[in-house]
């Protein structure tokens, strides 16, 4: 607390010639050139909110042509496919099917190993 | 982008013009308006080294750039930017001192400036905590709350180590004061 009262008394106890001497202190200072192509090129690396919104109106455009063509084609593709006449499906182990049952009708030996190598 | 830009422009305009259309000719604008101020505060908070402060004044513009959205327009853009570089000046003094130095009250004076030691070298051989205080709030005109902020302190931290700083300064100066006039006086 005390330390606190000392700071708030002195909180502006430089002397006239003391402020003199400040008010005379330079505020600006020149930097060296090379920092402003550096700062510059820093700069440039960020800024993606103003990155996005230079983006040129043509290609916007663009993107959104290529867009629609893209959702017309597969709206078309989808519809066609949902018109084509439905096929019966193809029953693909029908003639290994046969021929097994073939097989067996000639020979009764060939039915046991079957049953072998089912069991 | 295409169109040349009047110099007179407001920095409301130029930081527009940065925001939503990456003018680098409106940041050119703005970094020549306003980098020479920031520069020398980044210096002086720094002790003078000047690489340091072009660091600080490099990564203030970067920073400032990046949270452009943030600057409330009714403070000034030139004082904004001054608050970042003053943090940013700070946090990498912190850095260079916790890598190079172990005593930090006269690390910054170099031997041949003692002898001529003015208000600003004064100020440059105060520890790096008073210097940045003294130089934000004697020289540029920051309050302790805005310091506080800035600087990642209390305000009372901050009026203390004024109080420090100021103390420093003035016995920094009587004691050059009194050299001189020995001086003198041998010579007479």
């Amino acid at each position: 607390m005390s330390n606190h009262d000392e700071f708030e008394n002195t909180h502006d106890d430089w002397t006239p010639d003391e402020r003199r001497l400040f008010a005379a202190l330079p505020l600006e200072r020149i930097p060296p050139h090379e920092l402003k192509a550096r700062t510059v090129q820093a700069v440039r690396g960020l800024n993606p909110v103003a990155a996005h919104s230079r983006r040129s109106p043509f290609r916007t455009i663009a993107i959104a042509g290529a867009a629609a063509v893209i959702f017309v084609a597969g709206t078309l593709v989808g519809y066609l496919a949902a018109t084509r006449p439905a096929q019966p499906p193809r029953d693909s182990h029908a003639p290994k099917r046969e021929a097994v049952a073939g097989a067996e009708r000639e020979s009764p030996s060939i039915q046991q190993v079957r049953y072998v190598v089912w069991y | 982008m295409g169109k040349p830009l009047n110099h007179s422009r407001s920095d409301v305009d130029l930081v527009s013009a940065v925001q939503n259309d990456r003018s680098d000719d409106a940041f050119s604008v703005l970094y020549d308006r306003h980098t020479p101020r920031a520069f020398q505060t980044a210096w002086r908070i720094v002790g003078g080294n000047s690489q340091l402060a072009e660091d600080a004044v490099q990564e203030a513009w970067i920073r400032a750039v990046a949270s452009l959205a943030v600057w409330s327009r009714s403070d000034g853009f030139g004082a904004w930017l001054r608050g970042i570089t003053a943090h940013v000046a700070v946090d990498l003094m912190r850095r260079e001192l916790r890598l190079t130095f172990t005593d930090d009250v006269d690390v910054a004076v170099p031997e041949h400036d003692v002898e001529h030691l003015d208000l600003e070298s004064a100020i440059a051989a105060l520890a790096p905590g008073y210097r940045a205080v003294l130089v934000l709030h004697d020289i540029e005109g920051f309050t302790h709350e805005e310091i506080a902020k800035q600087l990642g302190i209390t305000a009372g931290t901050s009026k203390g180590q004024l109080f420090k700083a100021r103390r420093a300064v003035r016995a920094r100066l009587s004691t050059n004061i009194a050299e001189s006039q020995s001086v003198e006086s041998r010579r007479i």
